[in-house]
């Protein structure tokens, strides 16, 4: 830890400590129903540890699960930082349109870009025909469509790092004789290595934890056996599987620990933009390809098929489902549950910030870890927690029928299922305050409550900002979660819409429902993109 | 985590809901199928019903999970196998006679735990510029003939197909069927991850054949020009002419099991009968109700005798699938 940073006090630990215990309530459900099986319901006999991991294949479905995780989290990471780069320090025709449309994907569930990127692109489809493309599946494609889900979030988090840092650091250094990559590295890179080791990681817990994309696109990696086992009702299996998955992220946190550096450098007060660069034509060139291949891909591909499917199902004279209704629902889960998941990221990020490495190391491994178990095994391990809960406090399920029914289950869900994202988002800003300014308001005789109003949190405004639209949009493309632990709401959600309509090859309705999506999540990050910059 | 529950939990519910309250049911049957149809019951019967809808089986795993607490009145399931796993397991009480004498006797559940709402049949989906109608085969086993090498599409992965080949080990018994599948994936049939895209795949042309239910077909053709048909197996009571049921059972101490029981036979009246027909192109399992006109009727599918508890053996047909590589 750098040396002006301050240590936390016994209440943010004890924040920190309480949501880690949440977080991992869902481990320890499942590990009750490890320990306590159900009878499976087909008679089959109990599968133990050894039977799964023995089963034919599953050594090659780990080592592939590992390498999608890690080829996607490494593409995401130099896309996506390329991108933030781009879109804080250079100069080049309708950046600031580019940039804002290539954070669009971000709205597009991973089932979504796989199902119409395996209609579009494959024999048949409307692009795949003409340019007499194989069929779109397997590890490969499923490493592109991850790729392209995951940069805009990289995009988003190392933007926010670069744009707290200062130009008037760089200008002296520049002054001092310092050329474009020695800037970089001794000034820049120190800033935004932790964003990018944390955007890094929390990109490889998405990919290792898809469920949708995998299955869509028939991609043999662990979570894809999990869909499998889920299908057949065997939980015992995929807690199982889903305990290998955790299991097989450890090694690749301590990698990306290691490399993100324990120390972000500190901010400054009163950060002034950098000049901004103007680069050759073939940086331009490439920026502009890669605008292109993110935004063609992850965007107007997923939305000309959608539209087609409206078109056809408008032409054959098809009935089209009301969505004001579920668009509203969406909205309001989606606003709530990141306001809630922020608020709770906001002591485990503090800690891992400002603590000691004893203290902060820890917290950070166990905030994100949960993050690694697919959303159904994440939903089924918070009811048995809660079901156990509620048979100890009231002798029965009442206070379980009413967490799911009032939709508390529901929040807890999205905050432990998201949480990674906004402490990864979080944990930049937090580290980004500017001690001196800590200090002065100290000598000042400040209180830290004042201090924290009126200097720290205008300087995490920004942070925050886009915390809460990072949650919002991945709260609105959420499914396996809302569905298990939301459906007794009586909300209807518009990712609820796209899969049902889907799944019914009712084209038209999931085509209107994830068109929706996208603008929901275009307007958000229009809205925010002055709150996003700066206050 | 309690004390965050207990509020929201406070702001919006009593608990007073699990002895009152709706009828609550978890349905495995999509919103665009059902939802329509729960809407008219409430309208008529007065019985106000929550719907919470998600995958069959994870639902059927949720109630078993919850056991005693769950608050689910009624299952409707997309397929029966379920619905014989939640029986065979407890979960689900005896239906009355009057209720299960209203359905076609084939249909029927031998011991009256759930009762059939609908059925589909497995058919095979075939691009009609690519396959003559002679050439088509006329029993299922003649998918392992070479001549079909590299024109297959199947989705090993889903439910239907694993309920498929569980009544296959029926039928067949295991060492038939475990070569059937080997020479078929001799052909290199296209995997899929569901249905309905090999009802596209096959009008697309990229696949011939295509192993599905015979409903997705009907909800795409927007006329004669829609390149897929479905085609029923010619041979008399052959393995690949199976009608898979989805139904509906009623948790065993649910506090509302008259109101539940009323929901059913809502559910097996006239008129949704015919709206299972004629909006969803199902086959409706009530005697004397018409299939759509686009829909085969079901007395010429020539439907093999398939017990229902046999396509809820999916665990060793999972470990067969397995084994040879498809899973």
């Amino acid at each position: 830890m750098s040396d002006l940073t301050r240590t936390p006090g016994f209440a943010s630990r004890l924040g920190a400590g309480l949501v880690v215990l949440l977080v991992v309530a869902p481990i320890v459900g499942l590990l009750i129903a490890l320990v306590n099986p159900l009878p499976d319901p087909f008679g089959m006999p109990q599968l133990t540890f050894s039977d799964v991991v023995s089963q034919s294949n599953a050594s090659n479905l780990l080592v592939n699960s590992v390498a999608l995780a890690t080829l996607v989290s490494v593409i995401a990471v130099c896309l996506g930082g390329w991108l933030a780069w781009a879109e804080q320090r250079m100069r080049y025709p309708f950046r600031k349109a580019l940039c804002v449309a290539s954070l669009l994907p971000l709205a597009i569930p991973s089932y979504v870009l796989a199902g119409t990127a395996a209609e579009a692109l494959g024999p048949g489809g409307w692009l795949g025909q003409p340019l007499g493309l194989p069929k779109f599946s397997g590890f490969w494609t499923a490493v592109l469509v991850l790729s392209v889900v995951t940069t805009p979030y990289v995009q988003l988090l190392v933007s926010a790092a670069l744009a707290r840092g200062s130009g008037s650091e760089e200008e002296a250094a520049r002054c001092l004789g310092a050329g474009r990559w020695r800037v970089f590295w001794a000034v820049i890179f120190p800033r935004i290595r932790a964003a990018v080791a944390l955007s890094g990681l929390v990109v490889m817990l998405y990919a290792i934890s898809d469920f949708g994309a995998v299955a869509v696109l028939d991609c043999e990696v662990l979570t894809w056996r999990l869909y499998q086992a889920v299908q057949a009702q065997s939980i015992a299996e995929a807690t199982i599987l889903g305990v290998a998955v955790l299991l097989a992220t450890l090694p690749l946190f301590v990698i990306a620990l290691t490399l993100g550096g324990g120390d972000p450098a500190s901010g400054v007060a009163n950060p002034r933009p950098p000049a901004l660069w103007r680069p050759g034509r073939v940086v331009v060139g490439l920026t502009l390809l890669l605008h292109g291949l993110i935004i063609g891909m992850g965007l107007l591909l997923p939305v000309i098929t959608m539209v087609g499917w409206i078109v056809s199902g408008w032409q054959a004279g098809f009935v089209f489902a009301g969505q004001i209704q579920p668009l509203w629902d969406t909205c309001v889960l989606a606003m709530t549950g990141a306001a809630i998941t922020g608020l709770m990221a906001f002591a485990p990020a503090w800690i891992a910030a400002r603590d000691r490495e004893q203290v902060a190391r820890p917290v950070t491994v166990l905030t994100l870890m949960t993050s690694a178990l697919p959303g159904v095994l994440l939903a089924f391990g918070l009811i048995l927690v809660a079901l156990r809960g509620s048979s100890v406090l009231m002798g029965d399920g009442r206070l379980y029928v009413m967490l799911v029914g009032s939709g508390a289950l529901l929040f807890v869900g999205y905050l432990i299922r998201f949480l990674a994202e906004g402490f990864a988002s979080l944990r930049t800003a937090v580290s980004q305050l500017d001690p001196r300014q800590e200090d002065s308001a100290r000598v000042l005789g400040v209180s830290r409550l004042r201090w924290f109003g009126f200097v720290a949190m205008p300087t995490l405004g920004p942070g925050i900002t886009v915390t809460w639209v990072l949650l919002f949009l991945a709260i609105i493309k959420e499914l396996p979660v809302t569905l298990l632990l939301g459906s007794a709401t009586g909300r209807t959600t518009l990712a609820f819409r796209v899969w049902d309509r889907y799944n019914e090859a009712l084209w038209h309705d999931a085509g209107v429902a994830g068109l929706l999506l996208v603008g929901l999540a275009l307007l958000v990050l229009i809205g925010s993109l002055r709150w996003r910059r700066s206050v | 985590m309690w004390i965050m529950a207990l509020v929201f939990g406070c702001a919006t519910q009593s608990v007073d809901t699990q002895v009152q309250g709706p009828v609550v049911v978890y349905s495995g049957r999509s919103e665009s199928m059902v939802s329509g149809l729960f809407e008219r019951l409430e309208a008529q019967t007065g019985i106000d019903v929550e719907v919470r809808y998600a995958d069959t089986p994870e639902l059927v795993t949720l109630m078993l999970t919850e056991g005693a607490s769950s608050p689910a009145d009624i299952i409707f399931a997309q397929d029966s196998g379920h619905l014989g796993a939640l029986a065979n397991a407890g979960v689900l009480m005896t239906l009355d006679d009057d209720l299960m004498n209203i359905i076609d006797p084939r249909f029927r559940d031998d011991n009256n735990q759930w009762v059939a709402t609908s059925g589909r049949a497995r058919v095979l989906v075939y691009n009609a510029n690519d396959v003559a109608v002679s050439e088509l085969p006329q029993k299922l086993s003649d998918l392992s003939d070479p001549k079909w090498k590299g024109r297959l599409g199947w989705a090993p992965s889903n439910g239907s197909f694993q309920s498929h080949v569980s009544a296959l080990r029926h039928l067949w018994g295991e060492d038939e069927t475990k070569s059937w599948l080997t020479a078929v994936m001799a052909n290199d049939p296209q995997r899929f991850p569901k249905n309905s895209p090999q009802v596209q795949a096959a009008a697309d042309g990229a696949i011939a054949l295509g192993w599905v239910n015979h409903y997705y077909l009907h909800r795409k053709t927007t006329g004669d020009d829609y390149g897929a048909r479905n085609h029923s197996f010619s041979v008399p009571g052959d393995a690949g002419n199976i009608l898979m049921l989805a139904g509906m059972g009623i948790r065993n101490g649910s506090p509302r099991q008259q109101a539940a029981t009323q929901v059913i036979h809502w559910m097996l009246s006239e008129e949704a009968q015919v709206a299972f027909a004629q909006e969803n192109f199902e086959y409706p399992t009530r005697v004397g109700i018409n299939t759509h006109a686009e829909v085969t009727p079901v007395d010429q599918l020539h439907l093999a005798t398939v017990n229902q508890s046999w396509l809820a053996d999916l665990g060793p047909t999972r470990a067969m699938l397995q084994a040879l590589g498809l899973l």
